[in-house]
C-alpha cells in the first residue's frame, strides 16, 4: 500500500468525523454520501491490513481475496471475531514468555515490532515496553482471566480523541447538556472548523466546568481505564474510587489464582483497596463530590452500572446523599450484571442515582461500544444506542451470514476505518436488535436498541449449561 | 389399549402440524384440550419471534424446529408439541399413610415386575413405536442411527433382568443382596459402639436386652428433573425411581418429550391400576416457572429433587428446597489420553476414539470433547488428519443434521481465537460437518459447539495432560491399557469418575456408580429400626 493511500485513509477518517459532527448537531446531512465515503475508506483500510498486519494477510490469502471494491467478501470472510485478540498461548504469559507474546502481538500490528523484552517479568512490564515502541496495548479481561490485547497506537487514539470531541460532545450538547446558547456555539463552530481545532475548542470549553469524578482505579489499562485515563486531563479537578494502580498482573490472578507470592501480595492489596476500604473510598469520592458542590462546580461520573449501584447504596445507607448542581451528569457502560450476577433493572438504577446524587434521568447517560473499536455510541432518551456514521454496523445471524434490513436481531460486528494500527473488521459477542431510520430524537440511521450476551457461550451438555474450564 | 388411548384422544399424531401429547398426573392420562392449529400459530406469532413456549387455556404448547433429513438441514418450519397445562399440587404426594400402605407397602420385585409389564406394552405396539420414532426424527437433533439406537436402547433400559442386578448391587450392604433391604427390616451383624448416656446412666436405668441391629431402604417422594439433549436421561430416571417402589414426578426435558409421553402411555394402559401407576406423573414445564417450581420446591413437597443440570440451575433449586434433599447430576465432558504407542496402530485406534467422541452424537457426558495425544508435531497431525478420516465415516454412517450456530460458531473460532489452530475438517458443499482441531494451548470448554468437534491436545507425557483433569471430567479413556492401570489411580484422585479402556466410555451396566455415587443408595431413606 503506497503513502497516498494511507494519506487518503487519513484524510477520509477526518472526513468522516467531520460528517458525524454534522449527524449528531443535527445539521443537513447526507447519509448516502456519507455511506459512499465510509466504503471507500473501510476498503482502504482493507488494502492497508492486507499489506502491513500479518494475521490479516494471511487470512486474506486463505480466503483468495486481493484489492476489493465492494465490501461484501469483507463482510461475508475478512471478519475477525473479538477472541482474535486472545490468540495466544495462555502458557506464555504463565511462562513469562513475552519474547513469544511480542512476535503473537506483532502479527495483529500494522509495523513491525521489534522490543528488548529482556527483564520483563510480568505483562505491565511488557506494556511498558511496547508503549516506548508507541503501541497502546488496551486489554479486557474475560470471566475466565483470558486477556484481549488490543494493539493500538498513538495515532490511532489521538484520532479517537478527534472522534469523540468532534460527535459525542456535540451529541451530548444537544441533547442532555448545553443550553440554546453551547447549542449555537457548536453548530457555529461546528460549521467553521475542522475536526482537530474543533475538538481542541470543545475540549477547551466544554468539561472545564465539571470536576471529573471516575469509579474506577486511578491507573491501569483496561477499556474503561483508558476512557478514564484520556477524559481526566480534561477535567479541572478529578477523583477517583480507587486511587491506585490496578495492574494486569493483578486482574489475571483475581480470574486465574495467584502463582508467585507477588501475585498473592498484589491480590491482598487489591483486597485491602476493595474491600476493606470499600467504605472509605466511597466516602472520599462523595466528600469529593460535596466540596464540588461547595465550590458551585458539577460534576460528571464515570462508571459500570453496579459501582454506581454500589456507591449509591452506600450513600443512601450511610446518610451520606449528595445534591449535586444541576448539570452534573453519570456516564457508563458495559454490563447491567453485578460481580455476584445479579442483573441490575435500569429503572432501580435510575432511581437509585437520583436518590443519592440528584441527577434526574435524563442527565443519565449509557454508551455501548467494544474494546476493538474506536467510537462509543450513546444511548438517547428514545433508548437507542445510535451509531455514528463513522463506522459501518453489520448484523449476523447464528451462522455468521450478514442479516439486511431495517429491523435486526443477531450478532452485531462493526467495520471500523478509525481502526488503523489493528484489523478493525470485528465481529463482537453480543446479541442485538438493531433498526435504521429516523428517531424521535433527531438522529438518523442504524442504532442498537436491545442488547444481549450472544447465546453461544453456554454450551449445553448432558448434564445442562457447561461453565468455562480450561481443558 | 396404548393406541386405543390414542386413537380416543388423537395422541401423538400428527394434525396440521401439531403433535397432541399426554401427560400421566398420579396414574391419570391426562390429554391437551382441543386447540386448532391456527390457533397456536396466532399465539407465536403474538409472542417474541424467538419464543418457544406459550401457554394457552389449560394447554402449554412448545414450538421445536423441523429437521430435514433428506437436505440435512434445520429448516424454517416448525412442529408444534401440544401439552396439557399442569396443577402444580396435582402432583404431590400428601397422604403419607397411604403410600406407607400402598406402593411402599409391596414386594421388593415389584419394581422390576412392572418395569416387564411396561417393556412388554411397549413392544406390543411397534406400529406406536415407529410412528413415535417418525415423530420424533422430524424434530430431533440426533442423528437418525443414533436416534434409532436409542430407542432399541430405551428398551433395554427397562429389562427386568438387569433392573433386579441393579437393585441387588446398589443397595447392597454386609454382602446382603439390596433386594432385601427394600422388602424389609434386615438384621445386620453390627456391634453398637460405647454409647455415652447409657455408661452415665448405668447405676439408674434398668438393664434391658440389647435390640437386633437391623436396617431397612423405604421408597421415596421424588421429583426428577431431567435436562440436556440425551432422550435417554428420562427413562433412567424413571427407572430409578420405579425400580426402589418410588413414587413422584419425572419433569420432561424439552428435547425428550415423545418418548416420554410414549412411557406414560405404556404405565397407564399396561398397569392402570397398579400403585405405582397411580403414584407416577410425567409432565412438562418450562424450566426456571416460578408457578410451577415455588410448589413443588416448598419444605415438605418431595423426599428427594435430583437435578440434572448446572450448578447455577442446581444452586437455584438448592436455595429455594433447601429443606429437600438434592441429588444432583452436574454437566460434565470425556477425554481421551492416547499413548505415543497409539501410532503403531493408528486406525484402529482412531476408530475407537471416534466412537467415544460421538456418543449420543457429543451431547452425553462421556463423550469426548477432548484428546490429550503424546507426540511429536508431526504424529500429532497424522492423528488429527487419521480421525478427521474417521469422522468422516461415522458422517456417513450416520449422518448429522448441524445447526446454523454450530457452523457458525465453528467460523468464529476460525477467525477468532483458534486462528491459528490446526483445522482439520470434513465438508459437505464448503460447510462443516465434523472435523479435528489441534490447539497447541489451552481449550476454554465454553468455545465447544459440540457436534462432532474433537479438540486434539498435544502433549509431550500423558502425565503432562492431568493437570486438565478435575470434578469437571466425567470419563476419561485411555490407550493403551497398560498406560491407563498405570494412570488410573492418580486420574481418579483428579476427580474423575470412570477411567476406561479406549473404545468403551459409553459403558453402562446394572450397579455401576454414576458421577460418583452409588444412584439407587441416594435414592432411598435408610433406616434404623
Amino acid at each position: 500500500m503506497s503513502v497516498d493511500t494511507l494519506a487518503e485513509l487519513r484524510t477520509l477518517q477526518l472526513e468522516l468525523i467531520a460528517l458525524a459532527c454534522r449527524w449528531a448537531l443535527r445539521q443537513p446531512y447526507d447519509p448516502e454520501h456519507a455511506r459512499r465515503r465510509r466504503q471507500r475508506a473501510l476498503l482502504l483500510a482493507h488494502d492497508h491490513y492486507r499489506a502491513h498486519v500479518p494475521a490479516y494477510r494471511r487470512l486474506a490469502h486463505q480466503e483468495r481475496i486481493g484489492a476489493l471494491d465492494t465490501l461484501t467478501p469483507i463482510i461475508e470472510r475478512m471478519m475477525s471475531t473479538d477472541d482474535l485478540f486472545k490468540s495466544y498461548r495462555q502458557q506464555w504469559l504463565d511462562d513469562g514468555d513475552f519474547a513469544a507474546m511480542t512476535g503473537w502481538i506483532a502479527e495483529l500490528h500494522h509495523r513491525p515490532l521489534q522490543i528488548d523484552v529482556a527483564g520483563v517479568t510480568t505483562i505491565d512490564d511488557w506494556i511498558e515496553r511496547l508503549e516506548a515502541a508507541d503501541v497502546r496495548p488496551v486489554y479486557s479481561s474475560g470471566t475466565s482471566g483470558t486477556f484481549s490485547f488490543v494493539p493500538r497506537d498513538v495515532a490511532g487514539l489521538a484520532r479517537v480523541r478527534t472522534a469523540s470531541a468532534s460527535y459525542l460532545l456535540p451529541q451530548l450538547l444537544y441533547d442532555r447538556i448545553g443550553g440554546p446558547l453551547e447549542r449555537t456555539l457548536t453548530r457555529l463552530a461546528a460549521r467553521l472548523l475542522a475536526p482537530a481545532p474543533f475538538e481542541r475548542l470543545l475540549r477547551a470549553i466544554s468539561p472545564r466546568s465539571y470536576d471529573g469524578v471516575f469509579l474506577d482505579f486511578r491507573h491501569g489499562r483496561t477499556g474503561m481505564q483508558a476512557i478514564g485515563r484520556e477524559a481526566a486531563p480534561v477535567f479541572r479537578r478529578r477523583s477517583f474510587l480507587y486511587d491506585s494502580n490496578l495492574s494486569a498482573a493483578t486482574l489475571r490472578s483475581v480470574a486465574r489464582g495467584p502463582r508467585t507470592a507477588r501475585d498473592r501480595a498484589n491480590l491482598e492489596r487489591l483486597h485491602t483497596e476493595t474491600i476493606v476500604n470499600r467504605e472509605a473510598n466511597f466516602n472520599r469520592v462523595l466528600d469529593r463530590m460535596r466540596d464540588s458542590v461547595a465550590d458551585g462546580r458539577k460534576v460528571f461520573i464515570f462508571g459500570v452500572p453496579f459501582q454506581l449501584k454500589d456507591l449509591c447504596e452506600h450513600a443512601l445507607r450511610s446518610a451520606r446523599e449528595v445534591r449535586l448542581r444541576d448539570g452534573s451528569m453519570v456516564l457508563f457502560g458495559g454490563g447491567w450484571k453485578s460481580y455476584t450476577g445479579e442483573r441490575i433493572p435500569r429503572a432501580d438504577l435510575m432511581q437509585l442515582v437520583h436518590d443519592a446524587l440528584g441527577i434526574p434521568e435524563v442527565r443519565v447517560i449509557e454508551g455501548y461500544s467494544m474494546t476493538e473499536i474506536n467510537v462509543m455510541m450513546v444511548r438517547c432518551v428514545h433508548g437507542r444506542f445510535h451509531v455514528p456514521p463513522i463506522i459501518e454496523p453489520v448484523v449476523f445471524d447464528e451462522a455468521l451470514a450478514p442479516l439486511q434490513g431495517a429491523d435486526l436481531r443477531g450478532m452485531i460486528g462493526f467495520l471500523d476505518p478509525l481502526a488503523t494500527a489493528y484489523p478493525g473488521f470485528v465481529i463482537s459477542g453480543d446479541t442485538v436488535r438493531m433498526v435504521d431510520g429516523p428517531c424521535p430524537c433527531g438522529l438518523v440511521g442504524p442504532a442498537v436498541t436491545e442488547i444481549s450476551r450472544a447465546a453461544r457461550r453456554e454450551v449445553k451438555g448432558c448434564g445442562g449449561v457447561m461453565a468455562s474450564l480450561r481443558a | 389399549m396404548m393406541e386405543s388411548f390414542c386413537a380416543s384422544y388423537q395422541l401423538l399424531t400428527l394434525h396440521g402440524g401439531v403433535v397432541r401429547v399426554p401427560f400421566l398426573v398420579r396414574g391419570q392420562v391426562v390429554p391437551p384440550p382441543q386447540i386448532e392449529p391456527a390457533e397456536i400459530e396466532a399465539a407465536f406469532a403474538r409472542a417474541e419471534s424467538d419464543a418457544v413456549h406459550v401457554s394457552l387455556p389449560g394447554a402449554q404448547v412448545l414450538r421445536l424446529p423441523l429437521i430435514d433429513r433428506t437436505m440435512r438441514r434445520i429448516t424454517a418450519g416448525w412442529r408444534y408439541l401440544l401439552m396439557p397445562s399442569i396443577r402444580p399440587p396435582d402432583l404431590i404426594e400428601l397422604d403419607l399413610d397411604a403410600l406407607a400402605c400402598g406402593p411402599y407397602a409391596l414386594p421388593a420385585d415389584a419394581g422390576a415386575v412392572y418395569l416387564e409389564t411396561l417393556i412388554h406394552a411397549i413392544t406390543g405396539n411397534l406400529p406406536l413405536v415407529a410412528r413415535v420414532i417418525e415423530l420424533e426424527r422430524a424434530i430431533s437433533e440426533l442423528p437418525e442411527a443414533l436416534l434409532n439406537a436409542a430407542f432399541v436402547a430405551f428398551a433395554a433400559g427397562l429389562d427386568g433382568q438387569a433392573a433386579r442386578r441393579m437393585l441387588d448391587a446398589e443397595l447392597s450392604l454386609w454382602n446382603i443382596p439390596g433386594s432385601r433391604f427394600l422388602e424389609e427390616w434386615v438384621e445386620v451383624p453390627g456391634t453398637p459402639l460405647a454409647d455415652p448416656a447409657a455408661i452415665t446412666g448405668r447405676a439408674i436405668t434398668p438393664a434391658a436386652p440389647a435390640a437386633p441391629t437391623l436396617i431397612r431402604a423405604t421408597p421415596t417422594r421424588q421429583l426428577h428433573i431431567t435436562a440436556g439433549n440425551a432422550p435417554g436421561i428420562p427413562i433412567i430416571s424413571a427407572l430409578r425411581m420405579l425400580l426402589t417402589r418410588s413414587v413422584g414426578v419425572i419433569k420432561l426435558p424439552a428435547g425428550a418429550i415423545l418418548p416420554g409421553a410414549l412411557l406414560a402411555l405404556a404405565a397407564a394402559s399396561a398397569a392402570p391400576d397398579h400403585l405405582l401407576t397411580r403414584h407416577l406423573s410425567v409432565v412438562y414445564w418450562p424450566g426456571g416457572d416460578e408457578s410451577v417450581e415455588q410448589v413443588l420446591f416448598a419444605p415438605g413437597a418431595f423426599d428427594r429433587i435430583i437435578v440434572w443440570g448446572a450448578p447455577g440451575a442446581v444452586a437455584s433449586v438448592q436455595a429455594r428446597a433447601a429443606f429437600t434433599r438434592t441429588i444432583t447430576f452436574n454437566p460434565r465432558y470425556g477425554v481421551l489420553l492416547v499413548g505415543r504407542e497409539a501410532f503403531d496402530n493408528l486406525e484402529d485406534v482412531v476408530l475407537r476414539a471416534a466412537q467415544d467422541t460421538l456418543i449420543y452424537n457429543q451431547k452425553a457426558c462421556n463423550a469426548a470433547f477432548v484428546h490429550y495425544v503424546e507426540g511429536d508435531t508431526s504424529q500429532v497431525t497424522m492423528y488429527a488428519e487419521a480421525l478427521r478420516a474417521a469422522l468422516s465415516r461415522w458422517d456417513e454412517l450416520a449422518p448429522q443434521v448441524v445447526p446454523p450456530a454450530v457452523r457458525g460458531q465453528v467460523r468464529r473460532m476460525r477467525r477468532g481465537r483458534y486462528v491459528a489452530a490446526g483445522w482439520h475438517l470434513n465438508e459437505r458443499d464448503g460447510e462443516y460437518e465434523s472435523g479435528v482441531i489441534v490447539v497447541d494451548d489451552e481449550f476454554d470448554m465454553l468455545d465447544h459447539p459440540l457436534f462432532r468437534l474433537a479438540v486434539v491436545r498435544p502433549v509431550m507425557r500423558l502425565e503432562d495432560a492431568l493437570t486438565f483433569l478435575s470434578q469437571a471430567v466425567s470419563t476419561t479413556g485411555i490407550y493403551p491399557e497398560e498406560r491407563r492401570l498405570a494412570l488410573r489411580d492418580r486420574i481418579a484422585a483428579r476427580g474423575v469418575s470412570n477411567i476406561l479402556p479406549l473404545g468403551q466410555c459409553e459403558r453402562a451396566y446394572a450397579g455401576m456408580p454414576h458421577d460418583g455415587m452409588v444412584v439407587l443408595s441416594e435414592l432411598v431413606d435408610w433406616k434404623n429400626g
